[in-house]
């Protein structure tokens, strides 16, 4: 496989989209594709994303998703990054849409069909997905199906958050898609690096992402405790102190979870759901031990595959805001260890896999990466 | 950036401390919960027989002037018998409060067996101890008449009818049982 990534920072997306098609032209090492995946940041028109790439790609080879931030290669893009494809053996891309979170049964048969592919699931941001894949959870997992992936992030137009896919001559506003590698090796990683640390909470009461009773007491108050002393009562400066919802089985680190809000002698709201009943612990890392994860997982992968022919990434928006000024070291980081292109995103939320690989998770402040050659 | 990460991990290590704290509270509650099952009757909230004892040897010891009292009550055997043991706990648990809501805040109660309560009444001479006594058995009386269960009451005076904590007791419970074998329901001192 031939993989090649390509940015504009064009203002107009009609001109940032023929500025990469003109480079991929360019390229003396790729003379054709067989597809393009488009990451487009969400200040462009959404309705002319579809037109515009159908237009000057004169096909319907392509998905595009919008992000605030994007990675091309070793750097973090806020514009048009695409990433085009040429399999030179039997590699493949399939891919796969819903409109809701509604046909369970219909997605896990394609994920079913698909269980030796990577399957990246780009999803809109809804709190949907979270149940959504629990729901696929219940179907029992007999085969190995890999599933990674992240929410696209965006800006908020009016009232509408724009953060969608775009495939098929589709706006899919609420929804997702999957993009299925096919005859592919592949290895993920997921990176954390978070230090659980502090007392256990015990979580008593909970709606979806808000938490409403801890230790028997208005949850509110470990937000309101834990901005003590600080200038303002930004809840983003909780970002460097994520919880983690520890597993109900050994106690190990089963999600971690970013604070979103909270609303005094009420709730603390996360990005994605807490389970009543279920335990957790702040915690608390530096940059250096956010990288140093990172380093871990990309070696692990690289070791694996030795050679790798593109590289995938999703990366915490909040994990970012953490990393501070070392936000772009991440990607780099990918980069070098892989000797590779790097495509991906900042994620409002990250898809992956337990431990075992055995159900589907949905996390925050994590970096999911992804190495793959073509079989 | 770094000044933010600096406050946010000193109120999280405020989080570790309120646990701390949190502990040290646990501990002095069990301490004293501990401490009042090993010094009080569980089912009247008096003392016992040896936490009682106990504190009326350190009056003795200063030679602080009581009243000792051996109160028991009348007939009760047979409220148990055909009303059932939680009746009689009830009853108990009534006695205990009429005396406690009788006598002062310094003066000690005990539950030293069945239905045998012991007082010590500070700073009381014999008539006082009558006086307030009457009151105590016209109460018990009048409470649980239904029961026909009154209270038999002898009391003695320290220093005058004793010198220690154990002879002071055997004159108080022989005042007692003259009060029994003279009609019951009577003060005696």
């Amino acid at each position: 496989m031939i993989a090649r990534i390509y940015n504009s920072k064009h203002t107009i997306l009609k001109f940032a989209i023929e500025d990469v098609f003109k480079q991929f032209h360019n390229d003396f090492f790729i003379d054709d594709y067989d597809f393009v995946i488009f990451g487009i940041n969400s200040d462009y028109p959404y309705k002319d994303v579809n037109n515009s790439i159908k237009k000057i790609l004169g096909n319907n080879n392509f998905v595009a998703f919008n992000a605030i931030d994007l990675f091309c290669n070793a750097d973090t893009v806020k514009g048009v990054v695409a990433l085009f494809i040429k399999f030179e053996k039997n590699g493949k891309i399939e891919t796969y849409y819903q409109e809701n979170f509604d046909e369970v049964d219909e997605c896990f048969d394609y994920l079913l069909k698909n269980k030796d592919s990577l399957n990246i699931m780009l999803s809109t941001p809804s709190d949907d997905v979270p149940s959504f894949l629990d729901k696929l959870n219940k179907k029992v997992i007999t085969e190995d199906i890999f599933l990674i992936g992240g929410l696209s992030s965006g800006y908020l137009d009016k009232d509408e958050l724009v953060a969608y896919q775009y495939i098929d001559d589709k706006v899919i506003k609420d929804g997702f898609m999957i993009i299925s590698f096919k005859n592919v090796e592949f290895e993920k990683g997921i990176s954390l690096g978070y230090k659980p640390i502090g007392p256990i909470y015990e979580i008593n009461l909970t709606k979806n992402n808000k938490v409403y009773v801890t230790e028997y007491q208005d949850a509110s108050l470990i937000a309101k405790r834990l901005l003590n002393g600080m200038k303002d009562e930004n809840i983003q400066n909780l970002w460097f102190s994520p919880v983690v919802i520890l597993d109900d089985e050994d106690g190990e680190v089963d999600v971690v979870r970013t604070f979103k809000s909270f609303k005094e002698g009420e709730y603390t709201e996360f990005f994605g759901p807490v389970p009543s009943n279920s335990k957790m612990k702040l915690s608390f890392a530096t940059e250096e031990m956010l990288l140093e994860s990172d380093k871990i997982q990309a070696k692990k992968i690289k070791d694996k595959l030795n050679e790798i022919e593109v590289g995938l990434n999703f990366s915490c928006i909040a994990r970012q805001y953490a990393l501070g000024d070392r936000q772009k070291y991440e990607s780099k980081l990918y980069s070098e260890t892989f000797n590779a292109p790097i495509f991906g995103f900042f994620t409002f939320g990250e898809i992956g896999m337990n431990k075992d690989f055995t159900t589907f998770k949905f996390y925050n402040q994590t970096s999911l990466i992804a190495g793959l050659k073509e079989k | 950036m770094q000044n933010i990460k600096i406050q946010l991990l000193l109120n999280i290590l405020d989080e570790i401390t309120s646990r701390f704290d949190e502990l040290f509270e646990l501990k002095e509650k069990l301490l004293r919960e501990t401490n009042y099952k090993a010094t009080h009757d569980l089912l009247t909230g008096l003392y016992n027989r040896e936490a009682f004892e106990k504190e009326v040897k350190e009056w003795i010891d200063i030679n602080q002037q009581f009243c000792l009292v051996f109160l028991d009550l009348d007939n009760f055997k047979e409220v148990n018998d055909t009303f059932g043991h939680d009746k009689g706990d009830e009853i108990l648990v009534k006695t205990a409060k009429i005396m406690r809501n009788n006598l002062k805040g310094m003066d000690l109660i005990g539950r030293i067996g069945g239905d045998e309560f012991v007082m010590a009444i500070k700073d009381c001479d014999r008539s006082c101890a009558t006086h307030i006594l009457n009151i105590i058995e016209d109460k018990i009386k009048n409470k649980f008449k239904h029961f026909e269960v009154s209270a038999s009451i002898g009391g003695v005076v320290f220093p005058d009818e004793g010198e220690s904590y154990k002879e002071l007791l055997k004159a108080a419970d022989k005042k007692m049982y003259q009060v029994k074998e003279n009609g019951k329901g009577r003060v005696l001192i």
